[in-house]
């Protein structure tokens, strides 16, 4: 039987954690640079980089638990390719897991030169 | 009504009348050849040649370092040969390599019979061929560029590097990367759309996926460095400052976009030398590959975490302490994506049954020269000891490690795995191994060595070096290594010519592969398959003997000759569903004369005749109007027969046919371009020395009218469209919104004439460049939109056959978007710059 045409953005679930872990990663970079440059208060910066990296981290969050539940419903409603939601749920779990390892720093680490 | 089911003909019958549609002519009709198989080859015969010219250079600087104050060239010379040498060795080797290997291969493992666009696999082509001849022969003039292959500023800029040299690295690779962002646009397409029947996405061969995710990177990875070199470019010839830090310039904004590009350049390497690793282990094997899943998981967080460790090459520059820690993170953790294949690899050959052939010593020799240089590389990631290391021959070591190991040992084994399957003979094992041993052997005691001088202090690119430091003898040693290096490859160029000559025939499949391309006849005819197969399980589980056969018989798709097209289908992207027939281009000179306009249009840029490069430029986009004069159709032609009882409908006729596809690529490609661009005036404002500005260009009421009419053009197209689509006519809306792209080319040209003089500072320069972006855009839209006017006029636009309109759309749709966003930062920049008041 041939399977049902799916619209092109449902390939979006193997990229969408990293694609938030770019954004994520862009944020950051982008904020600690103007922090510096600016030379905002040491306390204020550490604070909105910790404040950033929380509110990345917990997304990160949303977006693994939501792609390991589209696994498991494709599998369940047994969806036309559900390789790609595990594809996509192995994905999320690894950003979610770069978000912590790669934004930690933001915690201890001097913000600039 | 449908036409008739095409006679059914026999094997042989459909052979021929398959090849007469198909096969590029003799003699001189070579030049006009499109078809993949034809230009694979060419890619890889020519980035060989250069391979081979790079691997001289090399020679030349091993030579001159073998021994200290040595005087076998002097400095002038030796820049330029360790300049040429990166710059061939990683834009005119090993991305056209991998581009040929995946435009020989790709249609091949996916059950199509050509790629989306063989006219653009030939432009692709071409302007790799003249670019790269315009940078090889500049060599021949002492005029070669000679400031490093990634070209830091200010040394590149004009003052510390008069003359032409620079000017020939910043146009040759220009032009030699359109070939690679239009061959990264074409395997995208190609791999979403052009695959057999059933071959959903989870069912797809890895080296597809590899390839699918290394187009992407490519897509989104070189924009940036065409901005760069296009403003470096800018400024070396009309003095626009964008790197000069006397005048509110930074040269490190010309670091941070080219290794935007060039550190996601290492993974795009690396990850088709990694398909090509996961597509002969398990031949070899015995077994299927382990972690399908894991590893496509795998190389998808590699591409991202690829473009978040650029800065790990600038560590030493001066960036706040706590993004180095971002990157340093990012660069350590890169090596896990890396591991999970590694160790899938491993895992493969652990539970198969292994067999030994020729590929398998490169694989074996893949293995321990990469994992050397990964974990090298993870000691770079370490901030601190890279700023011991930094610039030192440890970094010449480690990327010898990370690029050979990573991409010249899988490429020989793909070489020894897939020649058979171009030239239908078998390999001589007699020359193979020892070219493997000279190879291997030569290639460690060249790079180990270099380790050590690093860590003694070496730095990279020195002429020479005084007899007293103690890298005496390992300089020594890595030239002698280098010298067998170079012995082992003549070796390995005399093999492949024996086997060409007196390799012993054979029928199919040779290494009892499990993929598609095993499944034709070999050397492959012109049409691919004389009928393309079904695909109902994974496709490296298939069995290509059986296959084959009934493929040859045409008992698949499309098993005729009909009217003389060359056809192919294309699928729903995701679940592989038959969705259309692909009607593809014949054989034509028009790539070679649009690339030999394009070159000519490079010439004049380098030898500054302008106005000529303004025409040759004109000419070449003309050129592409006869592209697109008769593809289509005049009529609609409603479902046709592509035999095993299934119709389809043509490719003009549907809603995502391939040319939409390759425009949002593109367009993708150029938003990357344009938030670089973006970013290089919001990284100036913050960053760079001399702000603010004595003057402020705020742009004014031409720049807003200007945006606006983009807007309102957006609109109209998108009317057209509405019309077109319930059969209404469009004409007169269409000819207002050519006026109105004109309007707006007349505004941002006042805009650009009233800006004050954009030579006395970088925010003046990017302000310019803002509205010169958009200017060009409104432009493009203004060519498009006559494109569609004219196929309009010649019957090939109907409510159906929407496709000139929609892509015109999807342009005004972008040049509206990006003008607004431009518009936007220029008008911003007063209050931006306002801020600075007090802080610089």
């Amino acid at each position: 039987m041939e399977p049902t045409p799916v619209p092109p953005r449902s390939m979006l679930v193997i990229v969408m954690g990293f694609v938030s872990w770019s954004a994520a990663f862009v944020g950051l970079y982008a904020i600690n640079a103007i922090g510096c440059a600016f030379a905002w208060p040491a306390a204020l910066q550490r604070w909105v980089m910790i404040g950033l990296t929380l509110i990345a981290s917990g997304s990160m969050v949303v977006v693994a638990w939501w792609s390991i539940g589209h696994w498991r419903r494709a599998v369940k409603a047994a969806r036309p390719a559900p390789s790609l939601a595990r594809i996509g749920a192995i994905a999320s779990v690894a950003a979610l897991a770069a978000t912590i390892f790669v934004f930690a720093p933001s915690l201890f680490v001097s913000m600039c030169l | 009504m449908a036409d008739p089911t095409p006679e059914k003909l026999s094997p042989i019958a459909l052979h021929k009348a398959l090849d007469r549609i198909w096969r590029t002519g003799p003699g001189w009709q070579r030049l006009s050849a499109v078809n993949h198989t034809v230009l694979g080859k060419r890619f890889m015969l020519t980035a060989f040649v250069f391979f081979a010219i790079g691997g001289l250079l090399a020679m030349l600087i091993r030579a001159q370092l073998a021994t200290p104050d040595s005087a076998f060239v002097g400095p002038e010379i030796y820049n330029q040969l360790f300049s040429m040498h990166g710059t061939v060795m990683m834009f005119l080797f090993a991305i056209p390599m991998l581009e040929g290997l995946a435009i020989y291969l790709l249609p091949k493992m996916l059950g199509a019979r050509d790629l989306a666009f063989p006219r653009l696999t030939a432009y692709g082509y071409w302007c790799y061929l003249f670019g790269g001849t315009i940078i090889v022969a500049s060599m021949l003039f002492g005029v070669a560029p000679n400031s490093g292959w990634f070209m830091y500023t200010p040394l590149s800029s004009q003052p510390y590097t008069p003359g032409i040299n620079a000017d020939i690295w910043l146009l040759g690779v220009t032009f030699v990367e359109i070939s690679a962002v239009s061959a990264a646009v074409e395997i995208t397409v190609s791999v979403l759309k052009l695959r057999a029947p059933g071959m959903s996405l989870d069912r797809m061969p890895l080296f597809a996926w590899y390839m699918l995710v290394t187009a992407l990177m490519m897509v989104f990875g070189f924009p940036p460095l065409i901005l760069g070199s296009t403003l470096l470019e800018l400024e070396r010839a009309f003095d626009l400052p964008f790197f000069d830090p006397t005048r509110g310039g930074d040269p490190l904004l010309w670091q941070h976009l080219f290794w935007l590009f060039g550190h996601p350049e290492v993974y795009i390497i690396f990850l088709p030398a990694a398909g090509v690793l996961s597509t002969i282990i398990p031949v070899f094997a015995q077994r299927q590959i382990v972690g399908y899943h894991a590893i496509i998981a795998a190389i998808v967080a590699l591409a991202f975490l690829s473009f978040g460790l650029w800065v790990h090459h600038m560590f030493t520059v001066g960036i706040p302490h706590l993004a180095l820690a971002f990157f340093s993170a990012a660069s350590a953790l890169v090596a896990i994506p890396t591991a999970v294949q590694i160790f899938a690899w491993l895992a493969t050959l652990a539970h198969g049954k292994p067999r030994f052939d020729i590929p398998m010593l490169y694989v074996t020799g893949f293995f321990l020269v990469f994992v050397i240089g990964g974990l090298t590389g993870v000691m770079l990631a370490m901030v601190p000891f890279d700023q011991q290391a930094h610039d030192s021959y440890f970094v010449v070591a480690h990327l010898h490690y990370v690029l050979v190991g990573g991409f010249v040992f899988p490429m020989l084994a793909a070489i020894y795995f897939w020649l058979p399957h171009i030239t239908g003979r078998e390999t001589m094992h007699r020359i193979s191994v020892p070219a493997f041993w000279l190879i291997f052997v030569g290639f460690n005691l060249t790079f180990f060595m270099m380790h050590l001088t690093g860590l003694m202090g070496m730095p990279r690119r020195i002429y020479t070096y005084p007899s007293n430091f103690g890298w005496d003898w390992l300089n020594l040693l890595s030239s002698v290594g280098g010298f067998i290096l170079t012995m082992g490859f003549a070796l390995f160029a005399v093999d492949m010519i024996l086997q060409f000559r007196f390799g012993r025939r054979f029928r199919r499949n040779i290494w009892k592969a499990a993929t598609l391309d095993w499944a034709m006849p070999t050397r492959p005819p012109s049409y691919a398959f004389a009928s393309l197969p079904r695909i109902d399980k994974r496709a490296d589980a298939i069995d290509p003997d059986s296959l084959g056969a009934q493929l040859a018989a045409g008992h698949g798709y499309l098993g005729f000759a009909r009217k003389g097209r060359m056809e192919t289908l294309g699928v729903d992207m995701t679940t592989g569903r038959l969705e259309h027939v692909v009607i593809l281009p014949r054989p034509t000179y028009l790539p070679l004369v649009s690339a030999a306009l394009t070159g000519a249009m490079v010439l004049c840029l380098l030898f500054k005749l302008y106005p000529l490069a303004l025409l040759f430029a004109l000419a070449t986009l003309a050129s592409f109007f006869f592209w697109a004069a008769r593809t289509g159709s005049t009529a609609d032609e409603g479902p046709i027969d592509v035999g095993r009882g299934e119709q389809a409908l043509p490719d003009t006729e549907v809603d995502g046919p391939t040319p939409w596809w390759a425009m949002v690529f593109t367009l993708a490609a150029n938003g990357t371009l344009f938030a670089s661009l973006v970013f290089g005036a919001l990284y100036l404002w913050l960053i760079a020395p001399g702000w603010p500005p004595a003057e402020i260009a705020s742009g004014d009421i031409w720049l807003v009218g200007a945006t606006l009419l983009l807007v309102v053009a957006a609109g109209l197209m998108r009317w057209v469209n509405g019309l077109n689509r319930s059969g209404k006519a469009f004409m007169p809306v269409l000819m207002a919104t050519l006026a109105i792209d004109l309007a707006a080319l007349g505004m941002f040209s006042a805009t650009l004439l009233m800006l004050p003089d954009p030579t006395t500072h970088a925010h003046i320069a990017t302000v310019a460049a803002l509205i010169g972006y958009s200017w060009l855009h409104a432009f493009g839209g203004f060519a498009l939109g006559l494109h569609a006017v004219l196929k309009a006029r010649n019957g090939y636009v109907s409510a159906r056959r929407s496709l000139s309109p929609r892509l015109a759309g999807l342009w005004h749709d972008y040049t509206a978007v990006t003008g607004v966003v431009g518009g936007a930062l220029v008008l911003l920049m007063p209050a931006l710059i306002g801020m600075l008041e007090g802080v610089r």
